[in-house]
């Protein structure tokens, strides 16, 4: 930067200046400096240097447009976007080629034989998709299924669903699944119709139903909305039979065993989690702690052990933690204090 | 230092990184809705453009360039899209589409305690701006309020740096004729003026 050119500049030449611009909306030592210097040297150009200055800053003061409220939501579009989007990325690498392999391959290629499809180094991509403690959040899947996710889940499928190979889906935490159905005829099921859910070591088989699955503490249980399941096991053992489930159907396994199996009287009640209601049936204090653990992310420490076998008899339905905890301390006529960090101590 | 931190962060999203891919999403989202709104006061428009442009970063992410500024390629690309989705838009309601269908508008909100003096060069500079036409606009825009220089301006505008330079002169030119040399501004600011 040199003073001479600036002694014959005009308010017009200041204003396209690049060291000028510069130094009006972001003044660093160095051109402050300067310009100090060469407002010394030359006093006659300091009204036009101020004025040029002004203006800059001038129309910087204008409105700020960020849609702060949106950020979130749109978010969650892009994302399920993405999960539905085929996926067009694949490496394509041809290792170590010598001069006479490529005019082979050449020949190859002419000959008709896709040689492109064998040194094709196909990797399907993992999608992944977690939840924080207290989140709930729906994912689409490629082939337009949807999952919702309960808080502390999550949920990992390969990014391409072949045309003929059985759509699989691994989950950990809660899951509501609504199946897209492919399956016309029962009795002809191609390998593309099959969706199969992983949690734990259960194998849950679907053809196009609504059902909630939950994996926590070593237990998996799986109720079913509407359509029809069926359930095997990761490793299959002598004793563990198949079990086919019709709408209305609850069950529970631990450490690979049946523990039960129920009709629900009110399938729909467990799937109110994915409109952030919280519900429960015939609730004992320990299965509500361990809600208030799994999804909220809160400790829980209970004075004595009996006061976990206390249980609430018919429906509890909130819309949040302050509300459940209220229930809980008029119906169970117990003492519940909350600490900040989300510890929460229960005691009589 | 920023944009290094910034490059770090696309070779990573190129790579596949989730994490690195939602950070680009959080630090660019208010300032590409900012520079959206110039366009258009559609803020679903706008969403819409946002949501296409990062849906599409992921698909290609292999097949993406080393930009050396990660916030003007992204500028770029939402310029494009949005005025492509304008278009259309326009091209649904009936409207003319002229060579440059869309505006540039900046807006200013009246804030208490400011100097006479400020306010009234504030009111200056808003009506000046007011009266060029769009491209002119868009440019004092990226000039005096991004802080750019001619050949990124020229890049994100897709227009020739040649171009970029005789734009601006000529929104320039309209600026000094009315902050030149006026008595009335002069009296104003309690300067005086020699050129």
């Amino acid at each position: 930067m040199n003073f001479e050119k600036y002694t014959q500049f005009t308010l017009q030449d200041f204003l396209a200046d690049d060291d000028f611009i510069q130094w009006a909306i972001k003044p660093t030592e160095e051109n402050i400096a300067f310009w100090n210097a060469f407002l010394v040297a030359h006093p006659h150009k300091e009204d036009m240097v101020q004025k040029a200055a002004d203006t800059i800053k001038q129309y910087r003061q204008q409105d700020i447009f960020s849609n702060e409220s949106r950020k979130n939501l749109l978010w969650q579009r892009i994302e399920s976007s993405i999960a539905t989007q085929p996926v067009i990325t694949s490496h394509r690498r041809v290792v170590g080629l010598t001069a006479f392999m490529r005019v082979a391959a050449a020949v190859i290629i002419i000959g008709g034989l896709s040689f492109w499809m064998i040194s094709r180094n196909a990797s399907p991509e993992q999608y992944s998709f977690a939840t924080a403690f207290g989140e709930v959040k729906t994912i689409t899947l490629p082939d337009q299924s949807q999952v919702t996710l309960n808080g502390n889940s999550s949920i990992t499928y390969s990014g391409s669903w072949k045309k003929n190979a059985a759509r699989e889906v691994w989950i950990k935490g809660e899951g509501y699944f609504n199946v897209t159905h492919l399956n016309n005829d029962s009795m002809h099921i191609k390998p593309a119709e099959r969706f199969i859910v992983h949690c734990g070591d259960l194998n849950i088989e679907v053809l196009g139903t609504t059902f909630n699955v939950k994996a926590r503490h070593g237990k998996t249980n799986v109720a079913l909305i509407t359509g029809k399941i069926k359930i095997d096991y990761a490793t299959a053992a002598v004793e563990n039979k198949t079990i086919v489930m019709a709408p209305g159907d609850y069950v529970e396994y631990k450490a690979s065993k049946l523990v039960a199996a129920k009709k629900l009287p009110k399938p729909a009640q467990v799937s109110t989690w994915t409109v952030n209601e919280i519900t429960f049936t015939d609730a004992t204090l320990k299965e509500i702690a361990e809600t208030l653990q799994d999804n909220y992310g809160y400790t829980v420490s209970v004075k004595e052990d009996s006061l976990l076998r206390l249980k609430i008899e018919g429906d509890i339905s909130v819309n949040n933690i302050t509300d459940l905890l209220d229930v809980l301390t008029t119906s169970l006529n117990i003492t519940i204090q909350q600490s900040a960090g989300k510890h929460i101590t229960i005691s009589k | 230092m920023r944009n290094e931190a910034n490059s770090a962060l696309w070779h990573s999203f190129k790579q596949g990184n989730w994490e690195a891919y939602t950070s680009l999403y959080n630090d660019y989202y208010s300032l590409l809705n900012n520079y959206g709104y110039k366009f258009t006061r559609n803020s679903n428009l706008i969403e819409d453009a946002i949501h296409d442009l990062f849906v599409r970063l992921w698909a290609s992410r292999e097949n993406l360039g080393n930009p050396v500024s990660v916030k003007n390629y992204l500028y770029k690309s939402l310029r494009n899209t949005l005025l492509r989705k304008i278009k259309t838009e326009e091209k649904y309601t009936g409207m003319d589409a002229e060579e440059y269908p869309f505006g540039f508008e900046v807006s200013y909100s009246n804030p208490g305690g400011m100097a006479i003096e400020e306010k009234e060069l504030r009111e200056k500079v808003k009506a000046i701006i007011n009266t060029l036409p769009p491209r002119q606009k868009e440019i004092i825009y990226l000039r005096f309020y991004e802080g750019l220089s001619y050949d990124e301006i020229a890049d994100i505008m897709s227009i020739s740096i040649n171009s970029a330079y005789k734009l601006l002169y000529k929104a320039l030119e309209n600026l000094q004729q009315t902050l030149g040399p006026s008595p009335l501004l002069g009296i104003f600011l309690g300067l005086s003026y020699f050129s």
